[in-house]
């Protein structure tokens, strides 16, 4: 009887204790890693990166800040050598408006990749690099993935091609680069597990890897830490430069070319496992022509599109890919100007120098409001305001100068479907633009002087 | 024996010491009935009582010893002391003065046996050890069969008859008047000895004395004993002998009261005394070591090697487990033989030696900083302290209760000198050896024999329930393990007949249970719930049902104990917080079962009760144990695993036990055999994880991969650190942000009132948000917003998304050299507590300490409290501000809480004292 009750007892207490379920693990993060900020302008706190600044005998930088709010701006310029000190310039805007900082002002030690600290939004920052024979610059990044997409390079004879890989934080980096080129998959074992010190930049220069590509088009990943990279192409005078994208489906470019000495192109890198069928539509002043033309763009293959036969002049253009694709424009002067124009065959003076190149990343995401900080600053210089509103209603736009003192906005009507370039000029009292519209639109700045020619994205306001 | 020729015959005073109120007359008489006549006679001492006592003696009276010998003139040459109440033969003077004159020494004693039986003796000379404590040397009743009769060289003779030449008598300034007769005796004979004296017994001169008198145990004693070893070594040698003597005396204060002695006052008081006399002592010191012919060897050369308090306490030890093992003889050499062949002799040596090894890396790292488990906080007065109404520091810190463990063990640790690694070791070593001990105990009473219930007491205390406890950190539940069975032993072991033993059995069941309450509180209901289940198993008859009672009204008297914890705690979230699954290993499952399923068919009697018991326990304990889905929190279910330790026990002393019984024949002997094999692969993979050395706890994971940080500029203490990491790779309790776990803890290394977090308060809630704005990457300068938290590292512990947020950031500096990931945040205001100008302060227990800086104000990184002091208090965001005047911020403890510990450590007292005294009366 004992054993009999002992039994059941000590079973039904053992089978209570079974039948108990294990309970659900804990769900894991919901994050990999830290969230990607994208590039825009919002109401906070906010870092951005320029890696591709120089300021030295020959060269001369400016960093440009627009801010809608009054905010204070830290910015630090580390060291090529490991664990020197960076040099360190505070600056505030004690209300909305725009600076334009000379680096040279700071530091002149040459090659000179930063980083701004904005302690307050929305703003934005860009930098110019200029010299007699240069003048390049774009937006700075504050989106700091692991992969970075970096289309429209080339080794080709009298390009120059240089990758800059520039690691802000302290910890080391540990990179890779990979490369396609028209002939597909280029081998670039030299830069597999590459070492960038933290507060140091490495350059890259890719003529020497792997010369006379057409095309190349990179992919930077970082196994260990963060890098922003910086692509430049320089010809044998002007330069253009360029961060690294994220790939889209859509990207607006309001400004592919300026004139028509300037010949369009547009680069388009697939980084997936399957063919991306491009489709790109035509902005000028004359009209739009939607799939002016279509385009497959293999893996690993990157495809240049030459623009320079869809319009004769002034081109923006958009494109739209059946899958996410990276792409930039670049623009260049025309070769065709370097024939004999005289009977003696003499070069003609003015157009004999006519090496000047730009280029810039596109637009993913249009909307209604836009800095740009930097427009009208530069000095020497001719500066155009791109607006395309690829939309279907038109856009009133108001450009609300920031600078030194209130000036008068400038309202304009962006027609649908269109673009329209304001040209500016140099002006001593502005620092850069703000840009309200009814509609979304994109916006982008172009200058132009003697010494060369350059794009600059406009920074999208969030919120 | 006559003098020497040409030598004068030695004159003798006798001084007749009046001590107590023993009879002086007497001892007057026996002098002048010696052989060997003595010039005077002089009682010495006693003030009034002891004029009289001379008056009526006809002898003369002197206040004190050095009035005596400031008395005697040169025509004397020896003074013998005598006790008042010695009974001097009437040849032992004589025998005294010639052997002191044949072998030339200045100082003899005589051999002292019991007035009531002269047969017996007593003392013959007085071996100390280097702490100058006594040892004779002999048995309590050893006849004098002339086994020491002759003249030796002894480190002091007692003072009971003591023969003195005059002039060293007087050299060494003669006996020190505020040290008591035996230590006094030792004192003189050591400064005689280092003047190039020879001490020597002389057994042919005996002394009737009555024992009861002869070597009193008072706290004087050992304070002179002290003091004479103070006096008589060189400072070298007290460089280690004083500590020793300490840690001795501590050990000895620990120990008595399980051999039902309480010392530890004495021994408080006795050091207390020192110190109090150090100006005098410092005198004499100088005078004794001054003129010295021979250094502290010659000391010892007479010494014992060793501490014979330390013999004593093994011998009694001993004699204590052998009756506790059913053993009734007490040891004798001629025992010993048979001794080594017993098994409760065997138990007892194997369950010290299992004991010592299971926690011998405890000895010198403390408890490990792993899970739960965490290194005892530097102060144990600071810990007491915080559990008493005081600051908890965990995390952000805040006015939760601290765990009673806390409480508990910083109280030990003040006793123990403040030794958190002796304090650990020795909690973890109790607790094993407690829980063998109180296994064979129980199981005793339950008709189990020694072998097998020591089986038993393994399994209790590293069996597979007691694993995995050890596994999941629980250091409170192992720690209960080793007291849960005094408390079933308590209240099932024999009914006594008088009231006051019942009312003592009562208090006995309270303390017991209170202790086991303290160091896991859950458990509080264990006991009387194994008793409930007992008592339903065996319905027949009251003992069981009265054992359950007894059980109930021990967790009702245990439970007060817990304040203040308990009115504080939400004893529901408590409960349930946390998850917790068991899932026993396959092996161990299998012998188990096996070990039932046989113990059932095979076993009868009080077998088949401690089987089918321990089957019913692990059962219900599994529930608790595996009861996540049911609300069961992580402390229920690591308490439900301490009853399934108690069940397997139970089942392995049944089922080992039950293969002696000689009336099982055919199927169910080999029955019982397969049961008994399956209870042996039970202690067997028992025996194993206690050779970790830890007393079952995993690794140390904390302390060396964050000892960098003790390395680092500043103080460590004065910072935090973050941790990230999955929560199972962090220490104690975590929060989580997104999914990802993540917790703050002191640098250097958390200490074991960090291992639970406080719910959330505002501190946490920032760091959260920051943490938000780090993965949303909407700030880029943690390192900067980390400090402001005095978190100056930040160390991943395991794979974790966080590890590539912290990477992303601007300011924050990784440390290569580190064992782990880890990032330094380079700012010298990364710290928990700082004035204005940036100087840091120290933390001290759960405050801070600095300069005192009138005017300056002090940011204190607590979560915020108006309590922080000094004031004026002013909040700083979710931090606290005050007054940098005194040097000093700390938080002015909850006076009702520090009342309520009071009172619970009284109350604890009080059952603990009744129950000690109730169970003298006879």
């Amino acid at each position: 009887m004992k054993r009999t009750v002992g039994l059941i007892l000590a079973g039904v207490a053992i089978a209570a204790a079974v039948v108990l379920p294990e309970p659900e693990p804990a769900a894991g993060p919901d994050f990999v890693g830290p969230e990607i900020r994208e590039s825009v302008a919002s109401a906070a706190a906010s870092v951005w990166y320029c890696p591709w600044v120089a300021s030295g005998a020959l060269r001369d930088s400016t960093v440009m800040l627009a801010s809608k709010v009054p905010v204070s701006a830290e910015l630090t310029l580390p060291q090529q050598i490991t664990d020197e000190e960076p040099d360190v310039d505070e600056v505030r805007l004690d209300e909305a408006g725009a600076l334009v900082i000379a680096v040279g002002e700071i530091v002149r030690r040459g090659d000179t990749p930063l980083f701004v600290e904005l302690d307050d939004g929305p703003a934005a920052v860009a930098t110019v690099v200029s010299s007699a024979e240069v003048l390049t610059g774009d937006t700075c990044v504050a989106r700091i993935p692991k992969v970075w997409e970096l289309p429209g390079g080339t080794t080709r004879e009298g390009r120059t091609m240089t990758l800059r890989l520039f690691n802000p934080f302290p910890e080391l980096a540990k990179v890779s680069v990979s490369g396609s080129s028209e002939s597909g998959e280029t081998g670039l074992v030299d830069l597999q597990n590459l070492d960038v010190e933290g507060r140091t930049w490495q350059d890259v220069s890719l003529n020497a890897l792997v010369p006379l590509l057409d095309d190349l088009a990179l992919t930077v990943t970082s196994s260990e830490g963060f890098v922003i990279p910086s692509l430049a192409v320089a010809g044998s005078t002007d330069e253009a430069s360029w961060p690294g994208a994220a790939p889209a489906s859509v990207w607006e470019f309001p400004v592919a070319s300026t004139r028509a000495e300037f010949s369009p192109s547009l680069m388009i890198s697939n980084s997936n496992s399957a063919p991306a069928v491009v489709a790109i539509d035509v902005y000028t002043d004359a009209g739009t022509t939607i799939g002016a033309r279509e385009v497959e763009v293999d893996p690993s293959i990157p495809r240049r599109v030459d623009l320079s036969d869809l319009a004769d002049g002034a081109l923006g253009i958009r494109i739209r890919a059946s899958s996410p694709v990276a792409a930039v424009v670049l623009a260049e002067e025309s070769t065709a100007v370097l024939e004999p124009t005289d009977e003696e065959g003499q070069l003609d003076d003015d157009t004999q120098r006519g090496d000047r190149i730009a280029g810039t990343i596109g637009i993913s995401n249009p909307a209604v409001q836009w800095l740009l900080p930097g427009l009208q600053a530069v000095s020497d210089a001719e500066a155009t305001v791109w607006l395309l509103n690829t939309g279907g209603e038109a856009a009133t736009v108001t450009l609300q100068p920031l600078g030194l003192r209130d000036l008068p906005a400038v309202k304009q009507t962006v027609a649908a479907g269109s673009l329209q370039g304001l040209p500016l000029g140099h002006d001593v009292t502005v620092g850069g633009y703000l840009i309200e519209s009814s509609t979304p639109i994109s916006a982008a700045w172009s200058v132009e002087s003697p010494a060369g020619l350059m794009f600059i994205t406009g920074t999208v306001v969030s919120g | 024996m006559s003098p020497a020729p040409g030598k004068l015959k030695p004159v003798i005073v006798a001084a007749v010491l009046a001590l107590d109120n023993a009879d002086v007359a007497e001892t007057v008489a026996r002098i002048r009935r010696q052989v060997y006549e003595t010039r005077r006679i002089v009682v010495v001492g006693a003030g009034s009582r002891g004029r009289h006592a001379a008056d009526a003696a006809e002898v003369e009276w002197m206040s004190s010893v050095p009035h005596l010998l400031d008395s005697i003139d040169g025509s004397i040459s020896h003074v013998w002391f005598l006790y008042a109440g010695a009974l001097p033969r009437p040849d032992a003077l004589k025998a005294l003065i010639d052997e002191a004159e044949r072998t030339d020494a200045a100082v003899a004693g005589s051999k002292l046996v019991h007035a009531e039986d002269p047969e017996r003796l007593i003392a013959v000379g007085i071996a100390t050890d280097v702490f100058n404590v006594p040892y004779l040397g002999m048995d309590e009743h050893e006849i004098d069969a002339g086994q020491y009769d002759v003249v030796r060289d002894v480190a002091a003779v007692a003072g009971v008859s003591m023969l003195i030449r005059r002039d060293l008598a007087r050299g060494v300034g003669g006996p020190d008047p505020l040290l008591p007769p035996e230590a006094a005796a030792i004192d003189i004979c050591q400064r005689a000895r280092l003047r190039g004296a020879r001490v020597v017994v002389v057994p042919s001169s005996e002394v009737l004395f009555h024992a009861d008198r002869f070597r009193a145990e008072s706290w004087r004693e050992r304070a002179g004993r002290i003091r004479a070893m103070l006096k008589a070594y060189s400072l070298l040698t007290l460089l280690w002998v004083v500590p020793l003597r300490l840690v001795i005396g501590l050990l000895e204060s620990v120990v008595s009261p399980f051999l039902g002695r309480w010392v530890l006052f004495d021994f408080l008081r006795a050091w207390l005394w020192n110190i109090w006399h150090l100006p005098s002592l410092v005198r004499e010191r100088f005078s004794a070591r001054k003129g010295r012919v021979f250094g502290d060897a010659e000391l010892f050369r007479y010494q014992l090697r060793g501490s014979a308090k330390l013999s004593e306490i093994t011998g009694e030890i001993g004699i204590k487990l052998r009756a506790r093992l059913d053993r009734s003889e007490g040891p004798t050499l001629a025992s010993i033989g048979s001794d080594l062949r017993q098994p409760a002799f065997v138990v007892g040596v194997l369950t010290l030696l299992t004991s010592v090894l299971a926690v011998r890396s405890l000895w010198s790292a403390g408890w490990p900083a792993v899970g739960y488990t965490m290194p005892l906080p530097e102060s144990g007065r600071a810990a007491l302290g915080a559990y008493a109404g005081g600051w908890n520091p965990a995390g952000f810190g805040s006015i939760e209760p601290l765990p009673p463990l806390v409480g508990l063990a910083g109280a030990t640790q003040a006793i123990l000198f403040d030794s958190p690694e002796f304090t650990a070791w020795l909690l973890s070593l109790s607790a094993i050896i407690a829980g063998i001990w109180g296994t064979i105990r129980l199981l005793r009473g339950w008709g189990i024999e020694v072998v097998a219930a020591w089986a038993a007491g393994i399994v209790l205390v590293a069996g597979p329930a007691a694993q995995a406890i050890g596994d999941r950190t629980a250091i409170g539940q192992l720690l209960g393990i080793g007291v849960l069975p005094w408390a079933l032993r308590v209240a099932t072991t024999r009914w006594p007949w008088s009231w006051t033993r019942r009312l003592g059995r009562v208090a006995a069941m309270g303390w017991v249970v209170a202790l086991l309450a303290l160091v896991a509180p859950p458990l509080v209901v264990a006991p009387v719930a194994i008793l409930f289940v007992r008592a339903i198993l065996k319905p027949v008859g009251w003992a069981s049902w009265r054992a359950f009672g007894l059980g109930l009204v021990g967790s009702a008297l245990a439970v007060p104990v817990l304040l203040p914890w308990l009115r504080i705690v939400d004893l529901e979230a408590y409960l349930t917080a946390g998850e917790e699954y068991w899932i026993p290993a396959l092996i161990p499952l299998a012998a188990a079962g096996v070990a039932f399923l046989a113990g059932l068919l095979a076993s009868r009697d009080g077998h088949l009760d401690a089987v089918i018991l321990g089957g019913v326990l692990v059962g219900l304990g599994a529930v608790a144990a595996r009861g996540a889905d049911l609300g069961l929190g992580r402390e229920t279910a690591v308490s439900g695993l301490a009853v399934v330790a108690a069940g397997t026990a139970f089942l392995v002393g049944g089922v080992l036990d039950a293969l002696r019984a000689t009336d099982v024949h055919g199927w169910r002997r080999l029955t019982a055999g397969f049961g008994g094999v399956a209870a042996i692969v039970l202690v067997a993979t028992s025996l194993l994880p206690l050779y970790g050395g830890r007393g079952g706890l995993p690794n140390d994971e904390f302390t060396d991969s964050l000892r960098f940080t003790a390395a680092a500029e500043g103080e460590a203490t004065a910072s935090r650190i973050l941790l990230v990491g999955p929560a199972a790779s962090l220490p104690g309790d975590a929060r989580t942000v997104r999914g990802a776990d993540y917790r703050v803890v002191s640098a250097p290394v958390p200490a074991l009132w960090e291992a639970y977090l406080p719910v959330t308060g505002p501190a946490d809630a920032a760091l959260e948000q920051l943490l938000l704005k780090l993965i949303e990457g909407q700030e880029s300068r943690a390192g900067e917003a980390l400090a402001d938290f005095g978190i100056r590292w930040v160390v991943v512990t395991g794979e974790t998304p966080l590890e590539a947020v912290f990477d992303g950031q601007l300011d924050l500096v990784p440390l290569g050299g580190a064992k782990r990931p880890t990032f330094l945040v380079d700012s010298p205001l990364a710290v928990r507590a700082r004035l204005g100008t940036g100087d840091v302060w120290s933390r001290v227990g759960t405050g801070y300490r600095g300069t005192e800086t009138s005017g300056e104000r002090v940011s204190v990184a607590e979560t915020a409290n108006s309590r922080w002091q000094p004031g004026p208090w002013t909040q700083r965001g979710w931090g606290n501000e005050v007054s940098a005047s005194t040097g000093e911020a700390k938080f002015d403890a909850i006076e009702s809480r520090r009342v309520q510990a009071s009172l619970a450590g009284g109350w604890f007292a009080i059952l603990v004292l009744f129950s000690a005294f109730a169970r003298r009366q006879r």
